[in-house]
Parts: C-alpha cells; sequence; structure tokens
C-alpha cells in the first residue's frame, strides 16, 4: 500500500512500486536497494497510483536474490550488456597495441544486434585487437564470423557444414542478413 | 602494404629469414580467445592480417623469460578474460602453403611470414595477408583459414 514519508518541509506520497521495494529491503536487507529507493525519493516522485501486483513484487524479490536488477539469462538483455562491458576497455585493453571499441562501435552493435531481437541465437561476443565487436555463431550447420567497426557498417564471413559460403565486405547496418543466414542464426521460422 | 618478401630479412635482424621448417608460437588466452576449448575468430585481428601483422615468436630463437614476463603483464592487464593462457604452435611451411582462390582465379598463397626483429624480441615474426586490397569478408575468410592451425593440441 502507498505510504507517506516526509523529507524537508515537502510531503510525498511514495507510490506503490517504492512500496514494494520497500517489502523487498526488508526481505533482504540489500543496502543497493536501500540506496535505490533514497534515489527514487530524491527524484521528486509524483504521487501517483501505481498497482502492486503480485507478479511485480514477486520479480523485484527475484532479481534481489541474483544479486542483480535484470534478469541475466534472457539472451536480449546479456547480449547487450557483454556489449557494454566490452565498451568499458580502453586503448591498450590486451598491454599491446589493442584499439579499444569506438562509442559508435558499441552504438552499431548494439543497434545491430537488436534487429535481431527476440529469435537469434546467442552469439559469442568479443573484442578484437583492433577494436572490431565480433559476433561469432558456432552452430552445427553454420559458423559465422560477424563484425564491426563503427564505421555504419558490418562485414561477415560464414560457412556452413555442407561447404557453402557466405561473405559480405561492407554492408550497411540497415541492410538486412540474407534470409539463408537467419534461419541458422534465429529460432525463427523463415519462407 | 608494410610487409616485405618472405626472403628477405631486416636491417638488424639477428636469426634471418623465417624458414618453412621452423615452427612459430603464439600466446592464447581463456577465455579471451577460447570457447570451450577451441580458439575463435577475434584472436585474429582482421588489421593484424592486413596492415599490422600478426604477431609470432620463432620457436628456435625464442627468449622464455620474455615470454613468461609478457604472459604474466597481459594477464594483469585484463585479469577476467585472461584466467589462463596456452601457447599454440605451428609449423611456418603448414600457414604458408594455405592457398585461397577468388572466383575465376588460379590459387595464390593466403599468408605471408616474415623475420620482423624487433630491438626487444630479435626472434619476432610477422604474418600478413599475401593478398592486397582485401575487404574485410575476404579478410574474414582468411583467418578463418588461419584458425585451424592455431588449434591448441595442449592447453596449460
Amino acid at each position: 500500500m502507498p505510504g507517506i514519508t516526509t523529507k524537508s518541509t515537502h510531503t510525498y506520497v511514495v507510490p506503490s512500486c517504492v512500496s514494494a521495494i520497500d517489502d523487498v529491503i526488508e526481505i533482504t536487507k540489500k543496502p543497493l536497494l536501500a540506496i535505490g529507493l533514497t534515489t527514487l525519493m530524491i527524484m521528486n516522485v509524483q504521487p501517483k497510483t501505481i498497482n502492486s501486483k503480485p507478479e511485480t513484487l514477486r520479480s523485484f524479490v527475484e532479481a534481489a536474490e541474483e544479486g542483480q536488477r535484470l534478469n541475466s539469462k534472457r539472451v536480449d538483455l546479456k547480449t547487450i550488456a557483454r556489449i557494454r562491458e566490452i565498451g568499458t576497455y580502453r586503448d591498450g585493453w590486451d598491454d599491446a597495441n589493442g584499439k579499444a571499441a569506438s562509442k559508435q562501435a558499441i552504438y552499431d552493435a548494439e543497434n545491430f544486434i537488436r534487429q535481431l531481437f527476440p529469435d537469434v541465437k546467442e552469439p559469442t561476443i568479443t573484442l578484437a585487437a583492433d577494436g572490431e565487436i565480433n559476433f561469432l555463431w558456432i552452430l552445427p550447420e553454420l559458423r559465422l564470423d560477424l563484425g564491426v567497426y563503427g564505421d555504419g557498417s558490418y562485414s561477415y564471413y560464414g560457412k556452413t557444414s555442407s561447404g557453402n559460403e557466405f561473405i559480405a565486405d561492407e554492408n550497411s547496418l540497415d541492410e538486412k542478413l540474407p534470409e539463408e543466414i537467419l534461419a541458422f542464426i534465429t529460432n525463427k521460422t523463415h519462407h | 602494404m608494410r610487409y616485405t618478401q618472405e626472403d628477405e630479412k631486416i636491417s638488424h635482424s639477428t636469426f634471418g629469414v623465417v624458414k618453412d621448417d621452423e615452427y612459430l608460437l603464439r600466446v592464447l588466452y581463456a577465455p579471451e580467445h577460447l570457447v570451450d576449448g577451441l580458439v575463435i575468430e577475434s584472436a585474429i585481428s582482421l588489421e593484424d592480417l592486413s596492415t599490422r601483422g600478426f604477431s609470432l615468436d620463432r620457436k628456435t630463437h625464442k627468449d622464455d623469460d620474455l615470454i613468461e614476463q609478457r604472459i604474466v603483464n597481459q594477464t594483469q592487464k585484463n585479469p577476467s578474460n585472461r584466467q589462463s593462457s596456452a601457447i599454440s604452435e605451428f609449423l611456418c611451411v603448414d600457414a604458408r602453403s594455405i592457398s585461397i582462390a577468388a572466383p575465376e582465379q588460379p590459387k595464390e598463397n593466403a599468408f605471408i611470414i616474415i623475420d620482423d626483429a624487433q630491438c626487444d624480441n630479435p626472434a619476432h615474426a610477422s604474418l600478413y595477408s599475401a593478398q592486397d586490397g582485401l575487404k574485410k569478408g575476404g579478410l574474414r575468410k582468411l583467418r578463418s583459414l588461419l584458425l585451424p592451425l592455431l588449434q591448441l593440441k595442449t592447453a596449460e
């Protein structure tokens, strides 16, 4: 239920979602969530009724129990998180001449992979020494090496188990992958 | 392209041209370069293949202390992605004999390997694409051809 709290001379009606967080804090005693609650209060949350559904509360509890804010089992969230982790690497990250991924490369990589959600199979995502963000699909019938450098394009080379090759030098990010490749790297049925 | 001919040595070379029967080494890290124990494509950067040179150590002339120190330094730089290290080893001629053919063109060597001695590592060699002007898709194909040679026989 919404509660009332005070800060300085102002009065706030705490929305039910905050009450839910409060409940979670009670359950988990996680200091991080206490900071989140404080942040919400400082953000001058407007009085507003939000239904505190049991499933919402359960989500908070499950996330808190796993020590995270989002469900890391989801391929889309894992993928984006991995790209952003790569974005934290700085020049010389390999103790040699390893280049950091450019901001544009991070942006392009996210945009590229978002177009394939929610059906894309999970790729291995790595940073190469030349700043390439690489997506690698190692599948029973296809191995696909695809990457972006932040120049607005992507390139790939793939080979099927039967020996068919797919190759592209500089496809625009607006250009979709061929259906033959999508049929391998997504769970979606393509016609 | 920065590469020189394979039968030439650079001015400050200590060990001369890289011979076909020499073994070449490359340090790899897990999980950065390996998935399920197999070396992955991003272990070979396209820029290395095209212009920068893919660094190798010549086994016959290598300095063990230098390689060990390099592993320590590189591991410290990125410990979460470098939880373990391994050294890949292949015969120079096995890389030199890989060929590639453009459509309707005769087969040509895919790679050249040259002496690239450095002041602090005279046993350094570099591998480049032998194909001038390849774009990224073509370079990706090249690295797929090199990858089998880098696979580890024994991992540390």
